[in-house]
């Protein structure tokens, strides 16, 4: 732990000295107006690291670099491996999780009242993470709060009873009914160790929801 | 000209500071954080999450984050600046609930952001859009032919000409996760780990559960990020009656390193 606060110390020394490492030339505002540049893209991000839990680590950059529209193969099978191998679930928790968590994106439905719900859409409101106490609304708005702990949340779809107790009740393209459980969570039951939660609040951040843009001061 | 900058000036600088050659060199853990060779090399373009929420303040608006640069630590407030070369972007798909399973989402809409090079301690922030994408996929090139509809000034809150309420610059990081008990967890999911996971169909001899409250701690807790931030009413994502929107978020360059 001490390396790595070592490290971020390192890393945010550097980044006070420069904004960029490469030859791409600088853009400005009115300087690229009329101009046909093209960009390559290098990261994407839609929902809470899952390219980060479910894809190895040699597979990342090709994630970051595809669009969407590739996720219900690539980052399906990925999900797959991870749900059945290394968190050993049955095969229709995964099925579940795949069509649930792609494409990596996020949905919201701005006809919903209320706070953000995480896969709130999807699931048709039926999961409740958020770190602040109970959520405001139906749940159905989807999106990502800043305060809501997506952490736990996940960790509950992978290693817990979240899918078994959902599945019949939600909106999921492409799965229907029940889901049995399995009875291989890791939630401390039977001496097993607990992956279902990182214990880990937002206790610890300093939102503003009265002033935007809402997230803390720099710390 | 500002866009045909020397090739080698942006060298020179990053040759000059020492610290940032640790930077563009020395990998650093990460949950979507340094995921890959390309982002270490660059962390300006690294996005470590996105958010879409109802705005706290008004009932008609929703409220759009893009966090990048995570793991800045305490003290770099006014010290730390967007990648002056990437194009950052927002994409939705408004029609996502009218197209095939398996065959979406497309984008429809995007905002995108420019910054200029650093100077006397602030730095310029450029907004294109929310506008119809040149093309989709993961090319993509300016919209309105580089046209700003806003601009400003990090750590500032500005305004665009539609309206849309904008902030770019240093946050608190809203994550949190005790990311180094999950990498203890499954190595194989690090960056340079050659450990395998502890988990079933691993071999490794690594923890297997996450710590308990007392022992658990945030890993991204006293940290910053640079954020995007824009608040902007319901109705430029609804123009079309769909009130199902898909969203996601990307960050680019020229070169694509």
């Amino acid at each position: 732990m001490k390396r790595l606060l070592t490290i971020a110390a390192a890393v945010g020394l550097s980044l006070a000295a420069f904004s960029s490492c490469s030859n791409d030339p600088t853009l400005g505002g009115t300087n690229i107006t009329g101009s046909s540049l093209i960009f390559k893209q290098i990261d994407r991000v839609g929902g809470a690291g899952i390219t980060e839990l479910f894809s190895a680590y040699a597979r990342h950059d090709a994630s970051n670099r595809a669009t969407p529209l590739g996720d219900q193969s690539a980052t399906a099978a990925d999900i797959n491996a991870f749900v059945t191998g290394t968190a050993a679930r049955s095969a229709p928790i995964s099925a579940f999780l795949q069509n649930l968590l792609t494409p990596d994106v996020l949905l919201a439905d701005l006809s919903q009242a209320g706070d953000a719900s995480y896969l709130g859409v999807e699931t048709n409101g039926q999961i409740t993470d958020s770190c602040n106490g109970p959520r405001v609304g139906t749940g159905k708005f989807g999106g990502r709060g800043l305060n809501e702990d997506v952490v736990d949340a996940t960790l509950g779809l992978v290693f817990g009873t979240t899918v078994p107790t959902i599945a019949a009740g939600s909106n999921v393209p492409g799965s229907s009914g029940a889901i049995a459980d399995d009875g291989n969570e890791k939630d401390g039951r039977a001496g097993r160790p607990v992956l279902t939660t990182d214990n880990v609040g937002c206790g610890g951040k300093h939102f503003n929801f009265a002033q935007f843009p809402y997230l803390g001061d720099p710390r | 000209m500002k866009i045909a900058r020397p090739v080698g000036g942006l060298a020179a600088l990053c040759a000059l500071a020492v610290s940032a050659v640790l930077y563009c060199g020395t990998p650093v853990r990460g949950f979507d954080i340094q995921d890959s060779a390309a982002i270490v090399a660059r962390p300006g373009v690294d996005i470590s999450d996105t958010y879409f929420f109802p705005s706290p303040t008004n009932p008609n608006d929703v409220v759009i984050v893009m966090n990048l640069s995570p793991g800045l630590p305490a003290g770099t407030g006014n010290t730390a600046f967007f990648d002056s070369s990437a194009l950052y972007t927002l994409k939705f798909d408004t029609n996502y609930a009218s197209e095939a399973v398996g065959s979406r989402p497309t984008e429809n809409l995007v905002m995108q952001f420019s910054m200029s090079l650093p100077a006397s301690g602030t730095q310029q922030v450029f907004v294109y859009g929310p506008s119809v994408p040149n093309s989709t996929g993961s090319t993509t090139s300016l919209v309105n032919a580089g046209t700003t509809n806003g601009t400003g000034l990090i750590n500032k809150s500005f305004t665009t000409s539609s309206a849309i309420a904008v902030f770019a610059g240093v946050r608190e990081d809203p994550f949190f996760f005790d990311l180094t008990q999950f990498y203890s967890i499954v190595p194989d999911r690090h960056l340079g780990s050659s450990n395998a996971t502890c988990l079933p169909g691993g071999s490794g001899t690594c923890p297997q559960g996450f710590n308990t409250a007392g022992a658990a701690s945030d890993f991204f807790s006293n940290s910053n990020v640079l954020s995007i931030v824009v608040e902007m009413p319901k109705s430029f994502l609804t123009m079309n009656g769909n009130s199902l929107v898909a969203y996601w978020a990307t960050s680019s360059t020229q070169s694509g390193n």
